[in-house]
């Protein structure tokens, strides 16, 4: 049976997943993939994969309010 | 150029704004109409994080070390992550349990430990007040650029002691209204919202300015700092990532905005719905998000266009010197904002912290219940918020700024010394109070040496060498790199600190055993969303006592109304009331009790008072086979000044259940006179053991004592003695608390035998060295009359219109001066053994300038004679007063009827009514309500005792039938009537007669004969100061016999209150 995002976003260990998922992506060694380099198109890789990491876990949370708000 | 003072009255008048905005919230709360309880106000309550350590600090640091300010942010990212997991449960046990506070919340998984909750609000204190230090510092640098220094009339006027002023006083109105603080403050709510918003748009505009308006875009920052970065090495590092800095500061960060005390106050306390939390889970965040969009562009715009000033003032100075006045001042707003946010939470969320788990338990086990609690409680709640801010204020004038930029992060330093109890409290059962204790002193010990002191020497509190050689220089002890670790100091100060305070935690909760309160709050706690959590009913302090008593205790510590109107909730919830519910619901109603205690005081303090009501079960001592020397009969109290003791070792080896309250020591009393079972409690403010009760804490012995005599079918209680107590609580507690006290008692000896080992010289009248028994206490001890008339002049004199009030007292005074009001004024040294003793007691009382005694003595009838000599003066100057509406409430708390204070000793009155009803009334009411009677009745008893509820001892039946069990006589006896009324006024303390069947007497013998026999009975009521209350129907007799009687008696003028 597969299971659908609401499902998903309803499970504790989901979270639980995203935190250490999220908390991965923005630490060592990830993080090393787009730091100390020089900018590109007018911008700074880090800053761009922070921002895309921070805002991906934003919509994970928004995800998670709309299918769930009363 | 921005005038001198046009920013400070900019800021004075933002404040009001915010002044305006925190009343509106909180007029439309009290209307219904909250605008607060919705999920957009939550979500930005939660942005009193972004202080003004971010929002000036992020751009400092970016322009120094690069993108590590990020990680300030990326840490509560992530915890909003956890939300529905992790906070969603923090608020669930919050709300459940009243929690109030993170030191409330760590106490109380713990065991309510108060060593805990005390180590929490120390350290809580100990790390917001440089944090409000720097709030406060932030806004006077930021007034500084835009005014310079504020001079007025020659003096430099320090802008940061104002707002500190204002800022505490908002603080105490909007965050100290009411002692319950789980009552949600809107209006602090409000403001704290609208200031994100402020702090947001501001310098998101900012932003804008300095990246489109001056640069022209981001790209082209970035390329100039790579540019400089080339030319310059001290630029590279701003885009280089130290990663181990990086993840340490992130998990600080992210035990930092569950832990710091605002953080938790917004977050949990101030919580109206655990559904606005999915809201916030991602809007707070994307403030972070947004918040931080341009801080890389201001910070190294501001230092490729070399801004003069230090760095983290980089967001206003360089509109300012780019002449945007308009726009620096909306930053300097916006700054304002965020600090004045911080401070107003922090003060409030430490203040509670403070009173609850620090102060709240010194002062149960050293006052014990005080006077007017609630009162105290709340204005020392309100002291602990100032006290915040100025602290915080005074940390300001001996630090730099420069030195202060690093206490943001020494601080949630601080905060992440919590996580290992906090958050492993959560969800590890096996988490003990001993493992917390060491984790969290340890941890705080390394925090303060690896980060605090280093800090401190920054700012040279301390000697450079500690930090560069190591205490005694030994380099293995350096605070920055501890047993040789080369680490940048936030992470090796995380590192060491929580590892210890981990390591500690785990292996001395694994090593120790909690106790069994310890363990039902562990299950309660961690397993809140279990289908039905029982209330932490901790079983040893269960009473099976009364609702009354229950709203009692719960009255001292919130209030009489607050507690009435909880315990009425309650019962509604459970449909029952107060006299039908049963000992289930008394015992859920317990742990409600608990509860709402807890919201109130803490659950350390909350420990202290349940655990403070002593369970005293009635046991027996070894039966004697020999018979008691000395009878005591149930039902009554006796004085027995020497042989107190030995009379109640008597009775308790003879089959009787005992309770012994003493101030002598309970293991010799038990050497000395054999007790081994019966329970003994010493009165003594120590806490030596479980059985000792403050004599100050007078409901608490009322209580335990009652509780005793309850549960006991046949008990004797032993107290020694009430003038230690009366002495004790001289200037501590109000006299009507004693009087309270001391008729209680009186109350409850019907139920018990009540011994009172009391010195001779204590007790008004003869008293013999054996067994007295004794009636009216307060009338027969020490100073208790003069209390007692002290508690009665003022309700009285409450109710005069304060036109006159000050005649009355000089006339009353004058009274008291020629003895016209205290017969016996002039013998208080020889009437009372307290006033001989100690002769602060003789000294005069004030009662609004009425002048009394301490060492009066009025008996019964003394007293209510100078109850009405002062009624009479002031109805002398307000004809309308009327004395028995103005003490008719307080007589009735006494136990006596409000008639009483009508009807003078030795007068004979006359009620004329068809039936008598009212006469019957008015007997009723005065015997039941104390006074000695006696009715002659023509009704049969039977009726009158079902009817009117008049005790049948006091009946005589006007009959010529004689096998009746009650008493009666011949109506033409009158020797024999006489006799009786005789006998019975030579016994009787406060007489009180009723002569119904004045018809009847005629009929069986005649008018004259009646008439002397009334004539010859108003002489005897008149010598004995009796009441004599004759009943004559006007119809029976011609004018001439009703005028020739009336002329005998008063007439009555009562009114009756069924």
């Amino acid at each position: 049976m597969t299971l659908t995002i609401k499902d998903l976003l309803n499970q504790d260990e989901f979270w639980a997943f995203l935190f250490v998922f999220g908390a991965a992506l923005l630490n060592w060694p990830m993080l090393s993939l787009a730091a100390d380099k020089q900018p590109l198109f007018g911008f700074l890789p880090v800053l761009v994969y922070i921002s895309a990491v921070w805002l991906l876990l934003i919509f994970f949370a928004y995800l998670f309010e709309r299918r769930y708000s009363d | 150029m921005i005038g001198q003072n046009t920013a400070l009255i900019t800021m004075v008048l933002y404040l009001l704004l915010l002044f305006g905005i925190a009343q509106y919230a909180h007029r439309q709360n009290l209307s219904g109409r909250s605008i607060v309880s919705n999920p957009y106000v939550y979500a930005l309550s939660l942005c009193v994080y972004v202080s003004s350590w971010t929002y000036y600090g992020s751009i400092g640091r970016a322009a120094s070390t690069g993108l590590e300010f990020l990680t300030i942010y990326l840490g509560p990212t992530l915890a909003m992550l956890l939300g529905w997991v992790l906070i969603r449960k923090m608020i669930r046990i919050s709300k459940e349990f009243r929690l109030t506070s993170i030191s409330d919340f760590i106490s109380f998984r713990y065991g309510r430990s108060y060593a805990i909750g005390a180590i929490v609000a120390v350290a809580g204190l100990v790390m917001v007040t440089p944090y409000v230090a720097l709030q406060l510092i932030a806004i006077s640098t930021s007034l500084e650029v835009l005014g310079g220094k504020h001079i007025i009339l020659g003096l430099e006027l320090e802008s940061k002691l104002i707002v500190a002023l204002l800022l505490g006083a908002f603080a105490v109105i909007f965050g100290a209204r009411h002692l319950d603080p789980m009552e949600r403050h809107e209006g602090l709510i409000a403001v704290v919202a609208f200031e994100s918003l402020v702090k947001l748009v501001s310098f998101l505009l900012a932003g804008i300015y300095v990246t489109y308006g001056i640069f022209g875009g981001y790209g082209v920052i970035l390329e100039g700092l790579s540019r400089a970065a080339s030319a310059n090495p001290d630029y590279t590092k701003l885009l280089s990532i130290n990663y181990t800095s990086w993840f340490s500061l992130t998990l600080i960060s992210f035990f930092a905005v569950l832990l710091l005390p605002r953080q938790f106050y917004v977050m949990v306390v101030e919580n109206a719905e655990e559904a606005h939390l999915k809201k916030a889970m991602w809007l707070f965040p994307l403030y972070l998000f947004l918040m931080n969009l341009f801080v890389p562009a201001i910070a190294w715009g501001g230092l490729l266009l070399n801004t003069p000033g230090i760095k983290d003032a980089f967001i206003i100075t360089i509109p300012y010197t780019h002449g945007q006045d308009l726009l620096a001042l909306f930053v300097f707003i916006g700054g304002a904002s965020a600090a004045t946010a911080m401070i107003l939470v922090e003060s409030v969320a430490v203040g509670t912290m403070m009173l609850n788990d620090l102060e709240m338990p010194y002062l149960l086990r050293r006052i014990g219940s005080g006077r007017d609690l609630p009162g105290l409680l709340l204005q020392m709640r309100r002291l602990n918020i100032l006290l915040v801010v100025v602290l915080g204020y005074l940390y300001s004038r001996l630090v730099a700024y420069e030195s202060l930029a690093s206490i943001g992060l020494v601080s949630f330093l601080a905060a992440s010394q919590l996580a290992p109890a906090a958050l492993g409290g959560l969800y590890w059962k096996r988490g003990s109070r001993e493992g917390a204790i060491a984790g969290m002193v340890s941890g705080f010990l390394l925090w303060i040496y690896t980060a605090l002191i280093p800090s401190l020497t920054e700012a040279g509190w301390f000697s450079k060498s500690l930090v560069m050689d190591g205490p005694f220089g030994i380099a293995f002890l350096k605070p920055t790199a501890l047993f040789g670790l080369d680490l940048d100091i936030w992470t090796h100060s995380a590192f060491v600190s929580l590892s210890v305070n981990c390591t500690l935690y785990i292996l001395i909760s694994l090593m120790s055993r909690p106790s069994s309160e310890e363990l039902v709050l562990t299950n309660s706690f961690v397993d809140v969303y279990e289908a039905k959590v029982e209330p932490p009913v901790i079983r040893g302090a269960i009473r099976v006592g009364t609702i009354d008593e229950l709203e009692i205790t719960l009255a001292r510590y919130i209030g009489d109304e607050r507690a009435k109107s909880r315990v009425d909730e309650e019962l509604a919830r459970r449909n029952t009331t107060r006299s039908s519910i049963d000992a289930k619901q008394l015992l859920e109603l317990w742990g409600e009790f608990e509860k709402t205690l807890t919201g109130s005081v803490g659950p350390s303090a909350t420990r202290m008072i349940v655990e403070g009501v002593i369970q005293v079960k009635p046991v027996q001592e070894a039966i004697e086979a020999t018979q008691p020397v000395y009878e005591l009969s149930p039902g009554r109290t006796f004085i027995i000044p020497e042989k107190a003791y030995e009379v109640f070792t008597d009775q308790i080896t003879h089959g009787v259940e005992g309770l012994c309250i003493t101030t002598h020591d309970p293991e010799e009393l038990r050497r000395r006179w054999g007790f081994r079972e019966t329970p003994i409690i010493k009165l003594s403010h120590e806490k030596g053991s479980e059985r000792y009760i403050s004599p100050t804490n007078l409901p608490l012995l009322f209580v335990t004592i009652k509780s005793f005599v309850e549960s006991s079918k046949n008990s004797i209680v032993l107290l020694d003695n009430i003038e230690y107590l009366m002495k004790e609580n001289a200037e501590v507690v109000p006299e009507r608390e004693v009087l309270d006290f001391v008729y209680e008692i009186e109350q409850l000896s019907r139920e018990t035998r009540m011994v009172l080992a009391e010195r001779p010289t204590f007790v008004h009248g003869e008293v013999s060295l054996e067994i007295n028994e004794i009636k009216d206490l307060i009338f027969s001890l020490g100073p208790l009359s003069s209390y007692l008339f002290k508690v009665f002049s003022e309700a009285i004199m409450s109710g005069v219109n304060i036109a006159i009030r000050a005649d009355v007292i000089r006339e009353f005074n004058e009274s008291i001066e020629s003895d016209t009001i205290f017969e016996k004024v002039g013998s208080v040294e020889a009437e009372s053994s307290a006033a001989a003793c100690d002769p602060e007691m003789a000294r005069p009382n004030k009662i609004g300038a009425l002048n009394t005694f301490s060492g009066l003595v009025l008996n019964r009838q003394e007293f209510f004679v100078a109850v009405r000599r002062l009624g009479r003066i002031i109805k002398k100057y307000d004809s309308k007063f009327d004395l028995a509406a103005s003490v008719k409430d307080l007589m009735k708390s006494f136990g006596r009827s409000p008639l009483e204070i009508s009807l003078i000793p030795g007068t004979t009155y006359v009620i004329e009514e068809e039936k008598p009803s009212k006469s019957l009334e008015v007997f009723s009411e005065l015997v039941n309500h104390g006074m000695d009677g006696l009715c002659l009745s023509r009704y049969n008893p039977e009726i009158l005792v079902e009817r009117y509820g008049i005790p049948a001892e006091t009946l005589i039946w006007l009959t010529q039938r004689s096998e009746s069990e009650y008493r009666s006589v011949d109506p033409t006896n009158f020797p024999r009537l006489s006799s009786m009324l005789s006998d019975f006024l030579s016994k009787a303390n406060y007489p009180v007669i009723l002569l119904e069947g004045l018809g009847y007497l005629i009929t069986q013998s005649n008018y004259e004969t009646v008439l002397r026999f009334i004539q010859s009975q108003r002489d005897d009521v008149a010598l004995r100061s009796a009441i004599f209350l004759v009943h004559i129907d006007p119809l029976s007799l011609d004018t001439k016999e009703l005028h020739r009687l009336e002329s005998e008696m008063e007439p009555l003028d009562v009114k009756i209150e069924v």
